[in-house]
């Protein structure tokens, strides 16, 4: 992919998954509002392997506080995004296949397969809505409902992130 | 000198992390803090504008339901008229009062956003400065309090929900005159903990609970909702109480903005004991 199409390729994943964030599932919740879904940081968990980690870290910090913006949190989704950001190449590196990456590699469910991308991304959502609902909890005191509210919330974006995946999915694997 | 930009250079990965993480937690510190015109939230002229489209679509689904229940408002008020009417003609020769002031004033606003399964809830109305909101005015909606007017646009402004933590209103238990603290505990948006009921008075289930003179930002007597269950634990001095809320917070699409307009003499004259 050239340099261009890679823009226009990762411009178009920014738009579809910040478009289903701030319009669909900010109304959704499952389990009596224990269960909420995070589908947009899939687009920081598919950007480039070779995407720079300053740049990663600046783009983690654009989409969530675009993401705040709609959610009236200012800074709450921009610091949980901004660290999986930052934690993205060694959670990467962590889960190294056997004979590396292949240069170039595409980061999807399609090209690194389905028991490699629901550990990347299970450890990504935890990390992330973890931090997320500790801040965004801090007005109550209640650490189990928390908890809770976090368990769930992963659960609930994992399924869908994958699902997504599989729908997206580039056909030049298949 | 060098060495210094070598340093830089060597972590900059983490060091961009480290600042932009301080740059986010003094975003969240002070917007908790702040009042007043805010840009990274709602009511934002684009944000809202999108919102209002999206709203615009999806109002058409409630618009029966919305239409029965301002009817009902209708019919209450035209009761309520009714009654004051006919106690004016008893009271005719009476003399008003000419130099009391009407306190509080009623605008109507469109609910653009609402959310209600967050751990902290706002709602976004269309009515902003250019209307005369400021922040800090009450919202109630037809069967209740809803919230606090945060930030304001020209257009829109925010405003934080009964469903959020930095809500306490001090309230009063209409039976028994027993003054309260209503807040929300961060799950159901039905239910909400009325505290520092003290353990000697009387309480009993469907007690309604009102807003109290003690309030700045609402009118006293504002239904916030009935006394749910209630228990008293073994050595604790108040009483665990659950409020179901007389707002449906799930299904608002009118609310009303309170003007107090003896909001800045309050005010001057609490700064004044300060």
């Amino acid at each position: 992919m050239t340099r261009a199409g890679q823009i226009i390729t990762y411009s178009l994943y920014f738009i579809l998954f910040v478009a289903l964030q701030v319009l669909l599932f900010l109304h959704l919740a499952l389990f009596d509002g224990r269960a909420l879904c995070f589908i947009y940081i899939t687009f920081i968990m598919m950007l480039p392997y070779q995407t720079p980690h300053v740049l990663l870290i600046l783009i983690g910090f654009g989409t969530g506080l675009f993401v705040d913006v709609f959610y009236n949190s200012p800074g709450i989704h921009a610091f949980a995004t901004v660290l999986v950001a930052y934690l993205r190449p060694y959670i990467i590196n962590l889960l190294t296949p056997r004979g590396g990456y292949d240069e170039g590699v595409i980061i999807s469910i399609g090209s690194l397969g389905v028991q490699w991308f629901l550990s990347y991304a299970a450890v990504v959502i935890v990390v992330h809505h973890t931090a997320l609902f500790f801040i965004w909890s801090l007005g109550y005191n209640s650490l189990f409902l928390t908890i809770e509210k976090i368990l769930a919330s992963s659960v609930f974006s994992l399924v869908m992130i994958i699902l997504v995946q599989y729908l997206i999915q580039s056909p030049r694997k298949n | 000198m060098y060495r210094i930009f070598e340093f830089i250079y060597r972590y900059r990965a983490f060091l961009s992390f480290f600042l932009i993480e301080v740059l986010c937690i003094w975003m969240i510190v002070s917007f908790n803090t702040y009042q007043g015109a805010a840009f990274f939230n709602t009511s934002n002229y684009y944000v809202a504008g999108v919102l209002s489209l999206e709203q615009n679509v999806s109002s058409y689904f409630s618009l029966n339901k919305v239409n029965e229940e301002l009817a009902a408002q209708n019919a209450d008020l035209l009761n309520q008229l009714n009654h004051i009417r006919q106690n004016k003609n008893l009271s005719e020769n009476i003399l008003t009062d000419t130099t009391s002031t009407i306190q509080y004033g009623y605008l109507p606003a469109r609910v653009v956003k609402n959310t209600t399964r967050l751990p902290e809830n706002f709602l976004t109305l269309n009515k902003g400065t250019l209307d005369g909101v400021m922040p800090d005015m009450g919202v109630v909606g037809p069967d209740g309090l809803v919230g606090r007017v945060k930030t304001v646009s020209k257009h829109f402004c925010t405003v934080v929900s009964m469903l959020h933590s930095g809500m306490n209103v001090a309230s009063r238990i209409k039976n028994g005159n027993i003054d309260a603290t209503v807040v929300w505990d961060g799950l159901d948006p039905r239910e909400g903990k009325v505290l520092h009921v003290v353990r000697h008075h009387k309480i009993a289930q469907g007690d309604s609970v009102v807003t109290s003179e003690y309030n700045a930002v609402f009118p006293e007597g504002v239904m916030i909702g009935t006394i749910g269950e209630f228990t008293l634990g073994e050595g604790s001095s108040d009483y665990d109480i659950q409020l179901n809320f007389s707002t449906d917070f799930t299904a608002l699409s009118y609310v009303y903005i309170i003007k107090n307009n003896l909001r800045a003499e309050r005010d001057s004259l609490e700064n004044v004991i300060k």
